[in-house]
């Protein structure tokens, strides 16, 4: 469709039906779905229903509006329909139609009416698929706007829930709503945002990445700036500690921010849970993050340059499983990997039913044959298998992402300088993380600069009573 | 696919919130090369490694030469140096608010003396971070990669440090903080798995040869104590200044007591062997076995101490950086980083020529050289800045009898 024709209606009405016909069926040339409908009110005036077939409720268009306005007489503004809009020009018309309102037009009348009949292929909410949790609610945002802005509405139900809508995306013309609680957010906080929601021109808008990457502070870091969930108790509870949430229309994913390196490793189930499991789980996670990222350049620095800080027992038991393998513990580690990140990534993709095949082929093929075929050692499986399961601990998948990114390049610091490579690894991440901020949050804080108030949610789980903010 | 050049604008790197924060500074301030601000805690954070890092190492070897077996009293003695350059520092910085000690000696001595004396530590500042570098490098090549040319392991690190000064005086200290953290963690840890090796007879004898022992040996870590002197670089970096005194006294008992602690055990578990090593923390740290299975640890503090020299070479390094962009009168220091790092590098093959290693420099003399330009000096500055302050208020009292 080309978009310069659209934007060059901002004509009005003009109150003569036929050539307002004329004008919105030059509009939609080519679009099937869209309806145009003449017929005779039963005053006798000569009356134009455009809709989209797919988008409007045409059952309730007919019992509702087309029967009442034919049969009874009333007067379009009488019709009993929540919310019905005025539309002055061609250009709220079309909007309108697109939307899945139907549009009513009389002839002699400038002012057309849509009537909100919005009926979309929705599915309804279900359980969040990349999100599971054992205790909590099981709802899950779905691809609707509106649904999802109802499901925030009903956990927290008072006016200081803010949403401001607007549209986003030259062609797609996507809604996009800015979520807050007055009076928790810092209102500095929601300008900026709106400055840079404003600042951002974008042609399409088919998911909230698209936003995030024009929004974030640093487009060019492994590390996630916002959080994005399918969870609607997430936002509601990161909503109430001051944060905002960006909803986009036609994605189940939400974004949050701003946020810390350790809002991302922390689960919502944290707060629906025992005291002592969820800090029990929380410093689980802190460790496994790390090993996620640095195990396998630890394994390649110790087995190449340190041995001596292997216990003797154990060393004679990885010399003995290395003993026939051909390859440095760099080259091991590597290919096992990038095997591993490979089998992850098909088991992703693939359809459910042939997702099995993958896991036996992965089990079979790395775990068993690689190592009796001689070609990678069973310590190094272990390993793999171990920094495997530590990324998929972590509860929001975004963060996991820089740890299984950032790995690659630890394991060359460590063939090439030992754990000394592997330290200075973790300075740059760290002088990475200092550097970054999300929305003007410090990456690192509470911790680095410290917050006191705040630190007490990072190595401990406070009852929800003592919850800052 | 959307182009780039519709994200013109959108991706600040800083909000406009924090700008306001930063604009509410001290008047002085805009002087700085560097616009960014640090909390109390993080300038502590900042100079205790800057202190320390080195020192855990070299000094138990020379003290032990010097004091012998009163050893462990020389960081008690040698804090009071400290005690004078935090004095010095904080008096500085309370004359003249908002002013490094670059900026401060040209308005206490005049345009031309204080550029003079600016320019002895610009000279001097790439010497001792170079020596600090070195003594990084001969660290790891000795204990951790014996087959790694020194200018590889010297040259990664030097990189790394560049890029966090590079990123300004924020992310220095938060860095710090991370890393102070780990390392004060880590190295409580290792202290407790020692506790039960330690020998306490070794104290004795007590005061053998009179005290004169003591204040020779107390020099050593005299001269790492007046590296506190780094405080009149970072102080107008300083967000708040509520508890500066007592945040910067606590820095100084802390950091006496890790040095005293780190002695006393050298001393409890070696004894009369200490100045024959090196580096004697890592003879100690190889005492450790937990349930005789975790032995040679001495790799976790290399580890440790790899983040401590990280900390510490950034912190000089940034001084160097912005005093030399202060002396030149830049307004902004970031240019200067890459090529100051590199001189820095070049400075580490300088300052030791033979292939003896670094302990030949980190002698007694040597100390003495660094006391000097690291205390003395700035001592004269502040003198000079009282008497002016003295004389002024001298003169104001005569104008209003006469």
């Amino acid at each position: 469709m080309d978009t310069s024709v659209i934007s060059q209606q901002e004509l009005p009405l003009t109150g003569y039906l036929a050539v307002d016909q004329e004008m919105l069926r030059s509009v939609f040339a080519g679009c099937s779905d869209i309806v145009f409908h003449t017929f005779q009110t039963a005053c006798l005036t000569s009356a134009l229903c455009v809709y989209c077939v797919g988008l409007c409720d045409t059952e309730r268009l007919e019992r509702q509006v087309l029967t009442p306005l034919q049969e009874t007489g009333i007067e379009a503004a009488q019709v009993p329909l929540a919310s019905v809009k005025h539309v002055e020009t061609t250009t709220q018309a079309v909007q309108a139609i697109l939307e899945g309102e139907a549009l009513l037009l009389l002839d002699g009348s400038k002012v057309g009416t849509a009537y909100p009949l919005y009926q979309a292929a929705n599915r309804s909410t279900e359980e969040p698929l990349a999100e599971s949790t054992v205790r909590g609610a099981r709802d899950g945002f779905t691809e609707s706007l509106t649904m999802n802005m109802s499901l925030l509405r009903k956990r927290i139900k008072t006016p200081a829930l803010k949403i401001h809508t607007r549209n986003m995306g030259e062609r797609t013309n996507t809604s996009v709503s800015l979520i807050y609680m007055e009076g928790i957010i810092d209102p500095k906080l929601v300008k900026e945002v709106e400055v840079r929601l404003d600042d951002l021109k974008l042609r399409d808008v088919l998911e909230s990445q698209y936003i995030e990457e024009g929004i974030v502070d640093q487009r060019y870091s492994p590390f996630p700036q916002m959080i994005a969930t399918e969870r609607p108790d997430v936002v509601a509870s990161n909503l109430l500690e001051g944060r905002f949430a960006i909803l986009v229309d036609g994605t189940p994913f939400t974004l949050i921010a701003p946020v810390t390196i350790f809002s991302m490793l922390q689960s919502p189930e944290d707060y629906y849970q025992n005291v002592f499991m969820s800090v029990f789980v929380r410093w689980l996670r802190y460790i496994f993050y790390v090993l996620s990222m640095l195990l396998p350049s630890a394994y390649v620095a110790i087995t190449t340059f340190h041995q001596e800080m292997i216990p003797t027992v154990l060393l004679l038991s990885i010399a003995r499983a290395r003993e026939e393998i051909p390859f440095p513990a760099l080259v091991e580690a590597l290919i096992m990997e990038i095997a591993f990140e490979a089998l992850r990534e098909a088991g992703v993709r693939l359809p459910k039913q042939v997702g099995s095949a993958v896991s036996i082929v992965g089990a079979l093929i790395i775990g068993q044959a690689a190592t009796s075929a001689g070609i990678v050692s069973a310590p190094m499986i272990i390993i793999v298998a171990i920094t495997g399961i530590a990324s998929f601990m972590i509860p929001r998948y975004a963060a996991s992402i820089a740890t299984r990114l950032l790995r690659f390049p630890m394991m060359f610091l460590a063939g090439t300088l030992g754990l000394t490579g592997v330290m200075l690894g973790v300075i740059l991440v760290v002088i990475h993380l200092s550097s970054l901020r999300s929305f003007g949050t410090p990456y690192l804080s509470p911790v680095a600069p410290t917050m006191a108030k705040e630190l007490k949610d990072v190595w401990w789980r406070p009852s929800p009573r003592n919850k800052p903010h | 696919m959307y182009g780039g050049v519709h994200h013109r604008g959108t991706n600040r790197t800083r909000p406009i919130y924090t700008q306001a924060t930063n604009a509410t500074k001290g008047a002085g301030s805009h002087m700085l090369t560097d616009k960014g601000k640090i909390s109390e805690t993080q300038l502590a954070f900042m100079v205790f490694p800057a202190i320390l890092a080195t020192a855990i190492l070299s000094v138990p070897g020379i003290t032990m030469h010097y004091a012998g077996h009163d050893m462990w009293m020389t960081p008690i003695l040698g804090s009071l140096v400290g005690l004078a350059a935090i004095g010095i520092s904080i008096g500085l910085d309370r004359m003249y608010p908002g002013k490094t000690l670059i900026q401060s000696s040209v308005s206490i001595v005049g345009r031309i003396p204080g550029k003079l004396f600016g320019l002895i530590y610009i000279a001097f500042l790439p010497h001792l971070t170079g020596l600090i570098i070195r003594e990084y490098g001969e660290f790891i090549v000795n204990n951790a990669l014996p087959s790694t040319p020194l200018f590889v392991v010297m040259g990664t690190m030097v990189v790394v440090c560049a890029i966090n000064v590079r990123l300004g005086i924020e992310v220095v200290g938060r860095t710090s903080q991370v890393f102070v953290t780990l390392l004060i963690v880590l190295l409580a840890l290792i202290f407790i798995l020692l506790i039960g090796e330690l020998n306490p007879a070794e104290l004795f004898p007590f005061m053998e040869k009179g005290p004169i022992p003591l204040f020779t040996g107390a020099t050593a870590p005299a001269a790492w104590f007046s590296e506190y002197i780094v405080l009149a670089f970072l102080l107008p970096y300083v967000n708040q200044k509520k508890r500066t005194t007592r945040v910067m006294m606590g820095s100084l008992v802390l950091t006496t007591t890790a040095m005293t602690v780190t002695n006393l055990f050298c001393l409890f578990l070696i004894g009369d062997l200490t100045d024959t090593f090196v580096f004697p923390v890592m003879i100690a740290a190889r005492y450790i076995t937990i349930a005789d299975f975790l032995q040679h640890i001495e790799s976790l503090i290399i580890a440790v101490w790899i983040f401590g020299i990280f900390v510490k070479i950034s912190v000089f390094l940034y001084i160097f950086a912005t005093s030399t962009a202060e002396w030149f009168g830049l307004k902004d220091y970031k240019p200067v980083v890459v090529p100051l790092s590199f001189l820095c590098m070049v400075f580490a093959y300088w300052v030791v020529s033979g292939g003896s290693g670094i302990s030949s420099l980190v002698s007694a003399s040597a100390n003495l050289y660094t006391i000097s330009i690291l205390l003395i000096l700035p001592a004269m500055i502040y003198g000079v800045a009282w008497l002016k302050k003295g004389w002024a208020h001298v003169r104001k009292n005569r104008a209003s009898t006469d």
